[in-house]
């Protein structure tokens, strides 16, 4: 089954340890990621993505659909209606990624309690607040506890969205345009 | 990494390393040369006739997505300088093409891991006994 996930982590050096997981599992042919990348909403709840160069660093550390995701929280990659998420995402204690409702993708949610997180992430893909870093992934899976064993072992909280046409939709139009794979990227820069 | 153990997973790394020397290419833009390109095109037209012959094996919704691949990674391996335009923005241009052709065959080459992955889950599974 070919899924987005969203793994959040309390830690920035957690996330990137879990990407590391993330890509083992994949060599050792548990699962199979078509791409992947870590974001960190900063204390300042600007949302991040681990990259050496903007735009080009996004390609080439990122997947095929998760890259659409990311270029519309982080907005600096040009895509117009990122750089109203990446406003919107700016405020409150947590936020909601991923909204599916209204075809677009945005921030649709504060939380601040474990219940209203979860509230949240019925309804976005995934909730991270300020400090927090996720891994976001596209992959496909035959057994969901190979990662859930791997990701709960590294303390993270994990969201799933399955790539169908509903959940595209939703990413919007520029789903698929010029976002490139090249998944074996550790870098940890955000510079 | 471990090293990739089928031939598929071997066409897969060599595609995402490919993705990821254009991707350098470009990163060096301002001194990019035509040299370069035609040193990537060579592992563009050998990745593409690999994954022909990869895609005789597969269902017809990974088949088609690596014969697409294969298309675009044909078109960047026949790019040639255009002297009518500087030769920058040639090689701006070409990478650009090949960094897409990479891109959808490392795509479509991670879908067919996938389906194999699943198909050989479902082999060795257990099987339920029926009393």
């Amino acid at each position: 089954m070919n899924t987005y996930i969203a793994v959040v982590f309390p830690s920035n050096d957690t996330a990137h340890q879990a990407l590391r997981r993330l890509w083992s599992l994949d060599d050792e042919g548990e699962l199979t990621v078509h791409g992947a990348a870590v974001v960190r909403r900063d204390d300042m709840g600007h949302i991040q993505v681990a990259d050496r160069q903007s735009e080009l660093g996004m390609r080439t550390a990122i997947g095929v659909g998760v890259g659409a995701l990311l270029g519309l929280i982080a907005g600096p990659v040009g895509v117009a209606a990122g750089v109203a998420g990446a406003a919107a995402l700016s405020v409150g204690a947590a936020t909601g990624i991923g909204a599916l409702a209204g075809g677009a993708i945005g921030a649709t949610a504060d939380a601040v309690t474990e219940t209203q997180r979860d509230n949240a992430a019925d309804e976005a893909f995934f909730t991270i607040r300020h400090g927090e870093s996720a891994v976001v992934a596209e992959i496909s899976e035959d057994r969901i506890s190979v990662l859930n064993g791997a990701m709960n072992a590294l303390g993270g909280t994990i969201y799933r969205r399955p790539n169908n046409a509903a959940t595209n939709a939703a990413f919007g139009a520029s789903y698929y345009n010029n976002y490139l794979d090249l998944p074996r990227d550790f870098s940890s820069s955000y510079d | 990494m471990t090293k990739p153990q089928t031939v598929l997973e071997t066409a897969r790394y060599d595609a995402q390393e490919l993705h990821k020397k254009i991707s350098t290419d470009i990163a060096k833009a301002e001194t990019a040369t035509w040299a370069d390109v035609k040193a990537v095109q060579a592992s563009i037209n050998a990745l593409g006739q690999t994954m022909k012959t990869l895609a005789a094996d597969q269902a017809d919704d990974v088949k088609a997505g690596i014969n697409a691949a294969v298309t675009k990674l044909e078109e960047a391996g026949k790019l040639v300088e255009d002297k009518a335009v500087a030769a920058k923005d040639g090689v701006k241009h070409a990478n650009a093409a090949m960094l897409e052709s990479a891109h959808k065959a490392a795509q479509s080459l991670s879908a067919a891991v996938a389906a194999a992955r699943t198909k050989l889950a479902h082999a060795i599974e257990p099987k339920k006994v029926i009393e």
